[in-house]
């Protein structure tokens, strides 16, 4: 009887101590995003066929509300119960690394050798490094486009044909044609041919004037970690800013109190014939606008001149804090798959890799645009330069100069660039 | 022995109450007391949200008042204070006098009217206004331009915003302060009118020596009351301004929000509250005692 006890105890210690052992052994991976429903069901099911085949590892993934995503991020770090990956845009994940850096070094973890980051634009993947570390992989890539409203231009008689606008000065023109001339046939002075913002408010002024900078094919702070902001492209830029506002008269009057839900909601009422259109927008404005828009390059300064696209990716990072880098960055390899990101494509219109077949994949005409129409050489491409002092502070102090333009028409661009430029020099740039 | 019976009986029953408000008390430690004091704490710190706080003493304070921007923003605060608390409390006294009426009709009805912004959410009424005040299709600048009045930019002018959140706020916060008020008025007695009228009072005489007379303890309330509130005004430039044009409505709570969520200088975040903190008690400290003087 003693025995058979001792047997029994016997098993059921090596049953618990192996059930202990398997469970010990599963990993759960945690993982923030901010994009919308659409891509948190993509990712339930692509993380339901890695957990399939990585039984080891569980993956929670968990959708962010957009408003107060970055507060959300840095709360959890200071409780300590931030995500191992954190799916963001690039420009926050770069403010978060040069604060604290916050992010796993993934040079120390080879990921240059994948094949997976070798098909990653070198440019780009440059632009996600700061102070020596690798601090994220690219999940997406987009250039940044200009819509036109399709039956806008007909009813104004635009005639001219792809890419419709060559210039600074046609896109003035289209503007002022959708402003003014009924462009809607609703017999009501109620459309903006132009719509930007223009907000304190997370420095969207900087983030509008540093779009067209890019698409003129400058970067406010160059390679060598120069200011480059007072020269004939930002005058010509700031320029066109004010003007569109005060002077053409083609953008809304409150431009400067815009961010980019002010220019949604426009954009959603339908009441904007230009705008700034990135691949994301696209499914959500085509259903919204009944198909009526066409994506084109942002165009060139001067007709006949060089188009470029400036470009915007969400960014995957391993929090420094994570338990599990390794699981980690299985789970973003696996999303930086070829079949993975085939299906995001499907789905959204954006992925990075070179490699895929997107005639086939693209939904629509408009998906297509970015990978086709502007992906490929056609435009010259502009990638987010930075240097240690340019940051979060810096453009505020710059948005506050942009916006002084935008709210006074009497003021001088080409000054307040000049001034912009004196104080961020003075608060920021390092003494050589 | 029996006092000793009811000492304890006494006890027994103090202990029972107590633990009537031990879990409102708990509540309040956790959410209200605990981040005071961890603020407070905070402010000398130079907060890591990776590698942990560093002690720098008072550096986080000095920081600020070199700040331009900062002192920009009190400025801002006090500007804004200093205008809105005065006519908040000027608009709510005639609209207490004029609820008070006695022969106005429909009473409850007006009452309603003048409460109902008060009771909705901040965050409704900012974008609510945020869209009324639109330059172009905003119900303000339709006003306007059937009263032949020039149309504003409401939300883009340095000169004009903050007005427009002086005026939303006095809309908004005036429920409050005339229900404090309305309060007041209804409790003077009516024979006190009765007797000045007889010795011949006209009706200032009456409005300054009895109903003002008796507003003091609803003049000392909102004064106080307002003060805190108005200093920490955040949801209206959060959701309808955030801090635009050129920081004209920058005012001290948002712009701590900033520097701790946009900046990510959570220390500095933290000396900006105790500041704040330590403002409002010098200013309410100096109202206390002018109404004690004046008693």
């Amino acid at each position: 009887m003693k025995k058979i006890f001792m047997c029994l105890f016997i098993t059921v210690l090596i049953g618990t101590l192996a059930t202990s052992t398997i469970a010990a052994e599963k990993v759960t991976i945690t993982m923030w995003h901010n994009n919308n429903q659409v891509y948190q069901d993509l990712y339930e099911k692509v993380f339901n066929d890695f957990m399939a085949a990585n039984p080891n590892i569980e993956v929670k993934i968990a959708l962010q509300p957009n408003i107060g995503y970055d507060q959300k991020i840095l709360t959890a770090f200071i409780a300590g119960r931030e995500p191992d990956i954190v799916d963001s845009a690039h420009d926050f994940a770069l403010e978060i690394e040069q604060k604290y850096k916050a992010w796993a070094n993934l040079d120390d973890y080879g990921v240059r050798d994948w094949e997976e980051v070798k098909l990653m634009d070198p440019n780009i993947l440059e632009s996600l490094s700061y102070d020596g570390k690798l601090y994220g992989l690219q999940f997406t890539d987009q250039p940044l486009a200009l819509f036109l409203r399709k039956s806008w231009m007909e009813n104004v008689g635009w005639d001219k044909g792809y890419p419709y606008i060559e210039s600074w000065d046609d896109l003035i023109e289209l503007g002022k044609k959708f402003t003014f001339d009924d462009p809607d046939k609703n017999g009501k002075d109620d459309t903006f041919g132009y719509e930007m913002f223009g907000s304190l408010d997370r420095n969207y002024a900087t983030v509008q004037f540093e779009y067209l900078m890019n698409t003129a094919g400058q970067e406010l702070v160059t390679k060598d970690g120069k200011l480059n902001i007072n020269n004939e492209t930002g005058i010509k830029a700031l320029t066109l800013m004010q003007d569109a506002i005060w002077k053409n008269k083609i953008a809304p009057k409150d431009t400067a109190s815009y961010t980019h839900v002010e220019m949604y909601r426009d954009i959603a009422a339908g009441i904007v014939g230009i705008g700034r259109l990135g691949g994301w927008n696209v499914p959500g404005w085509m259903e919204t606008l009944n198909n009526d828009l066409v994506a084109v390059p942002f165009p060139p300064i001067e007709k006949g001149g060089k188009n470029y696209a400036t470009t915007i990716y969400h960014v995957m990072m391993v929090s420094t804090n994570s338990k599990h880098p390794q699981e980690a960055l299985k789970v973003i390899q696996y999303l930086c798959s070829a079949e993975v990101q085939a299906e995001f494509y499907k789905n959204t219109g954006m992925s990075y890799r070179p490699d895929l077949d997107y005639k086939k994949l693209a939904a629509t005409e408009q998906d297509l645009f970015f990978k086709d129409a502007m992906l490929p050489t056609k435009v010259g491409r502009i990638y987010l330069i930075t240097a240690p002092w340019w940051t979060a502070d810096a453009r505020a102090t710059l948005a506050l100069f942009i916006q002084s333009a935008l709210v006074d028409a009497t003021l001088d661009p080409a000054k307040v660039l000049a001034d912009a430029e004196k104080e961020i020099v003075a608060k920021f740039v390092p003494k050589t | 022995m029996f006092g000793s019976n009811i000492k304890k009986k006494k006890i027994k029953t103090q202990s029972i109450y107590f633990l009537f408000i031990v879990p409102a008390l708990i509540i309040f430690i956790i959410f209200r007391a605990w981040p005071i004091i961890y603020s407070f704490i905070l402010s000398f710190f130079d907060v890591n949200i990776i590698s942990g706080n560093t002690f720098i003493g008072l550096k986080n304070y000095i920081s600020l008042i070199h700040d331009q921007t900062y002192i920009k923003s009190l400025l801002v605060t006090i500007r804004f204070t200093s205008i809105i608390l005065p006519l908040t409390i000027i608009w709510s006294l005639f609209v207490s006098i004029f609820l008070d009426y006695k022969f106005l009709r429909y009473p409850n009805f007006f009452k309603s009217l003048f409460f109902m912004p008060f009771v909705t959410s901040w965050v409704v009424i900012s974008l609510i206004w945020k869209w009324f005040l639109n330059s172009k299709f905003g119900l303000v600048n339709q006003i306007f331009s059937i009263l032949h009045l020039p149309e504003q930019n409401w939300l883009t002018n340095p000169k004009v915003t903050l007005w427009a959140v002086i005026v939303i706020t006095i809309w908004k916060m005036g429920g409050y302060f005339i229900l404090i008020f309305l309060a007041n008025l209804q409790i003077i007695d009516p024979s006190l009118y009765e007797a000045a009228e007889v010795d011949g009072a006209n009706f200032w005489n009456k409005f300054r020596y009895i109903t003002l007379n008796a507003l003091k303890p609803a003049f000392y309330i909102t004064l106080i009351t307002g003060t805190i509130f108005y200093f920490r005004t955040f949801v209206i430039i959060f959701a309808m301004t955030g801090g635009d044009p050129l920081g004209t409505t920058d005012l001290l709570a948002y712009h701590t929000y900033q520097l701790a969520f946009r900046s990510f200088e959570f220390g500095q975040a933290s000396a900006s509250i105790v500041f704040m903190f330590a403002i409002i008690v010098v200013v309410l400290l100096l109202q206390i005692a002018f109404f004690e003087r004046k008693d």
